[in-house]
């Protein structure tokens, strides 16, 4: 599964980069927040 | 669920949907391509299967999105303004929707098309893969947009159903409508740009009144509409480039 995953990913890469860009910075904005609340609050 | 009596929703609603069809378009080309090296008779099962489930995975992004978005409390403060992870998430994707719709525009200029190869022995499964994964990633962009054009989540996932509904039901004609009228594509692309810089204006505490999106979106199409009856196909329309072609 991971691999057909890698494989999809270099296929269609230059398409699809920068929302997968987008989505990482989501996820970390996510991460970042609840561990803001967590040792802060 | 009152929301959706409302007639001022429903300007909103019709926006969304508009946009959302229009922008679906380059969706719809790349399903087609992904699913057209089915054979035939599994080609429409597994398209229909794979927008079914890309529409379940876009309202459930719409439902996190939202979620995220209510988080308010300041995290810093930069130049007198706090910045909560609503603010960012705001600016973030505002930043986003500028940069994603410009170079879309770019690339329907002067882009280069790449051609898709030819793969033997692919499965159903693995094409409802690729049209889930690649529906999930290009709507990102969407849900942007329905998060920039209303606050109503009602409204929001009412659209996505309608938007993909359409997809499933009329992919072909829209996308034969779409292409010998390349300026609405153009257009829909251009107010990206406008609810990204929108986006980007309401990060910094700075509220823009909808209405002032809604209007130029009406307006914007009313002069095509009355464009495109005058010169009513007395020339053959400019092709768009698509970013990748059978």
């Amino acid at each position: 599964m991971i691999r057909k995953l890698i494989v999809l990913y270099r296929k269609y890469e230059a398409y699809v980069r920068v929302d997968l860009i987008m989505y990482a910075a989501m996820i970390l904005m996510i991460i970042i927040y609840f561990l803001y609340v967590t040792l802060f609050e | 669920m009152d929301v959706l009596l409302d007639p001022s929703s429903w300007i909103a609603l019709l926006t969304l949907t508009l946009l959302e069809i229009v922008l679906g378009v380059d969706n719809i080309i790349f399903i087609s391509i992904v699913s057209n090296k089915l054979p035939a008779e599994t080609r429409s099962r597994a398209r229909i299967t794979g927008l079914a489930l890309a529409l379940i995975m876009r309202v459930a992004m719409l439902l996190g999105i939202t979620w995220i978005i209510q988080f308010d409390e300041p995290l810093f403060t930069l130049a007198g303004t706090e910045f909560s992870v609503h603010d960012i998430i705001l600016s973030l994707g505002g930043l986003f929707l500028l940069y994603k719709s410009t170079l879309e525009i770019h690339h329907k200029m002067e882009g280069a098309p790449k051609k898709e190869s030819h793969l033997k022995n692919v499965s159903v499964g693995g094409v409802i893969l690729q049209i889930i994964l690649l529906d999930l990633i290009f709507s990102f962009d969407s849900i942007l947009t329905a998060v920039g054009l209303t606050d109503e989540l009602t409204l929001m996932i009412t659209a996505v159903i309608i938007s993909i509904g359409v997809m499933m039901l009329f992919a072909n004609k829209i996308s034969d409508f779409i292409g010998n009228h390349p300026t609405l594509e153009v257009l829909a692309l251009s107010f990206l740009i406008l609810i990204g810089f929108m986006l980007l204006v309401e990060s910094f505490h700075y509220h823009v009144p909808k209405g002032y999106i809604y209007f130029a979106v009406f307006f914007s199409l009313l002069v095509e509409m009355v464009n495109m009856r005058i010169r009513k196909k007395k020339t053959e329309p400019v092709k768009l480039k698509k970013r990748l072609e059978e």
